[in-house]
């Protein structure tokens, strides 16, 4: 049985008018890394919102280790790190973290050691007595987001957006945060734009657009299923565009690239490799190289079917994105 | 997990957090002071001699004042509203969608903290009632009436204005803000529909009927307050008054819990 269980998760707004979310269907196991990943405006939010009972679903149900996410025993199970810190300003750190801490109903002789072990695991070093939320950066109040989420031990530890505003040490600290909660046993479900952060610790991953699940995969197979085949051939007299264009649709492998004697095709597995090799062979085109790309989790969103120009993704991990 | 009504962290928090740092016990200093600095006032210009019924002449004018003082109001947004007393402001929308991940259901959030904000304005009200009792004494003012029945008015004053301001706090703030203008606009309404003649209109009458029965419970322009004093020492106990005033505080508690069940938080954006 998942531990979370989506089910044709719809929700709307404005009477229907506007589908934020649109008969979601994903489980996420025990121990699993999930990564929800998509364009602004897809829809991750929302189903954030509806996994921690922010958001009430127009339609569909959610099952978090079989019971609703509004069930109050869900909550003491969870942890959640916001895309944006929201945190009570004036409090020292040492507050904000016994608040949380207290918040969470854990049990008050604990509080002490627990604020320790958790400011340890993010590395926040600063006086904690003294400190203000106010006087902390952008990157140091990620983290401290990080701790107040991981206070009490959770057992599904939702993220949003957990690399946002942190330096490269700070994308490494999450990373070796994250896979240390999975070696844990955490379950872990993230949202994010940072592609390339996401393919590195994910079991699974969602693409969502337009706020449907267009495909759940899984990272490992993903990467092998879909490769991308580098073609190369002598010189010659034939126009090489028209062949290339009809290899691609009569083997249904996607044209990536070509110029002058190379092309690149988005092959799923290696008898579709062979097919548009013997085709450009038979088409005239003397190949004399071939060869497999490994892709990145970002060509593989954008290659998939339909993409829309006008989303954006952050492959880089650096780009302004526009808000959700 | 058991669900409870009362949360003690919400509580601590709400008290706490108001007076963390001492740059903003200004505010709160300044508005406790008001009726003090009033009467010191008073009393440094030249006045008649302190007889009796100046003594209750000013004792009056401060009772009236721990009545209907709009202090109760802002004492009451101080504790309610995320932030510190005079501090800069945080978004409550963002604050409570991270507070709503935690196990507390909000209903206890809303009981919780308006039991924070009675406790709190009380507090401060009684202090405020403290402070001009003893200025009084030093200008030889011994009328201003410091009893319990007194203190039991300010706490159930403290509690009626609490009760809007949670409201207020829990609901979206624009569909705070429109309820209670209407339920304003129609007190306000039904005070001089009970000063005008009887109409023929039968929608009339009914709309008069509706707009005094809003007048009465809700008060005109302010929520209801009571005086136990008055009260205890009127020849009949007015029990039509004390229900008017418990079920005026229990109607904003059960829609606050209501608007704030019914509010979605995206933790970002509403």
């Amino acid at each position: 049985m998942p531990l979370i269980a989506v089910e044709n998760l719809t929700k709307t707004y404005r009477q229907g008018k506007v589908k934020a979310v649109d008969s979601a269907c994903f489980d996420v196991q025990e121990g699993e890394v999930f990564g929800l990943i998509g364009p602004n405006g897809a829809g991750k939010t929302t189903i954030f919102g509806c996994l921690l009972a922010l958001t009430q679903p127009t339609a569909g149900s959610i099952l978090i280790d079989g019971m609703s996410p509004f069930d109050l025993d869900v909550k003491p199970q969870i942890g959640f790190l916001p895309e944006r810190p929201c945190y009570n300003r004036w409090m020292t750190i040492r507050q904000f973290l016994a608040y949380h801490h207290w918040m969470a109903g854990r049990p008050t002789i604990e509080r002490e050691a627990e604020i320790k072990r958790v400011l340890a695991l993010v590395e926040l070093d600063v006086d904690i007595k003294r400190r203000k939320v106010k006087e902390m950066s952008r990157g140091m109040l990620q983290r401290l987001g990080m701790a107040q989420a991981l206070i009490g031990h959770p057992r599904i530890f939702f993220l949003d957006e957990p690399t946002s505003g942190m330096d490269p040490l700070g994308f490494i600290l999450i990373r070796k945060l994250l896979l240390k909660c999975k070696e844990e046993g955490m379950t872990i479900v993230l949202n994010s734009h940072h592609l390339h952060e996401v393919e590195k610790v994910c079991d699974r991953i969602a693409f969502i657009r337009k706020g449907k699940i267009e495909e759940v995969a899984d990272v490992a197979a993903l990467s092998q299923v879909r490769q991308i085949l580098i073609v190369s051939w002598l010189a010659c007299d034939i126009d090489a565009g028209p062949v290339l264009a009809a290899v691609s649709e009569s083997s249904g492998c996607p044209l990536i690239e070509a110029s002058g004697e190379a092309a690149k095709f988005t092959v799923s597995g290696n008898e579709k490799a062979a097919d548009i090799i013997a085709s450009l062979s038979s088409s005239g085109l003397r190949v004399y190289k071939s060869s497999f790309e490994k892709r990145e989790l970002v060509e593989l969103f954008l290659t998939s079917p339909e993409p829309n120009s006008e989303e954006s993704l952050d492959a880089n991990g650096g780009s302004k994105l526009p808000d959700e | 997990m058991n669900r409870t009504l009362f949360n003690p962290a919400v509580f601590a928090y709400t008290l706490y957090v108001k007076f963390a740092d001492p740059r903003y016990w200004v505010i709160p200093l300044l508005l406790m002071t008001a009726p003090s600095f009033g009467l010191v006032l008073t009393m440094s210009f030249p006045h008649p001699p302190l007889t009796d019924e100046l003594q209750k002449a000013v004792a009056g004018g401060i009772h009236h004042y721990f009545l209907q003082s709009v202090v109760y109001l802002l004492f009451a947004f101080m504790f309610i509203s995320d932030g510190p007393a005079g501090g800069k402001l945080v978004s409550e929308a963002d604050s409570l969608s991270l507070l709503f991940t935690r196990p507390v259901t909000r209903f206890c959030y809303v009981l919780t903290r308006y039991l924070a904000a009675v406790v709190g304005t009380s507090i401060l009200m009684l202090g405020a009632l403290l402070l001009v009792y003893l200025v009084g004494l030093c200008y030889g003012i011994t009328a201003i009436d410091i009893s319990l029945l007194t203190v039991a008015t300010i706490i159930l004053n403290a509690a009626s204005w609490s009760s809007l301001v949670i409201f207020m706090h829990s609901a979206p703030p624009l569909i705070a803000i429109v309820t209670v203008f209407i339920l304003m606009g129609c007190a306000g309404v039904g005070n001089i529909y009970s000063q005008a003649e009887q109409s023929a209109n039968a929608f009339l009458e009914l709309l008069k009927t509706i707009c005094l029965f809003i007048n009465e419970w809700f008060g005109d322009f302010m929520p209801t307050s009571i005086d136990l004093i008055a009260m205890t020492t009127a020849s009949a106990f007015d029990i039509y008054e004390l229900a008017i005033f418990v079920s005026n505080i229990a109607f904003f508690i059960l829609i606050a819990a209501f608007a704030l069940s019914c509010r979605e938080f995206s933790y970002g954006s509403e």
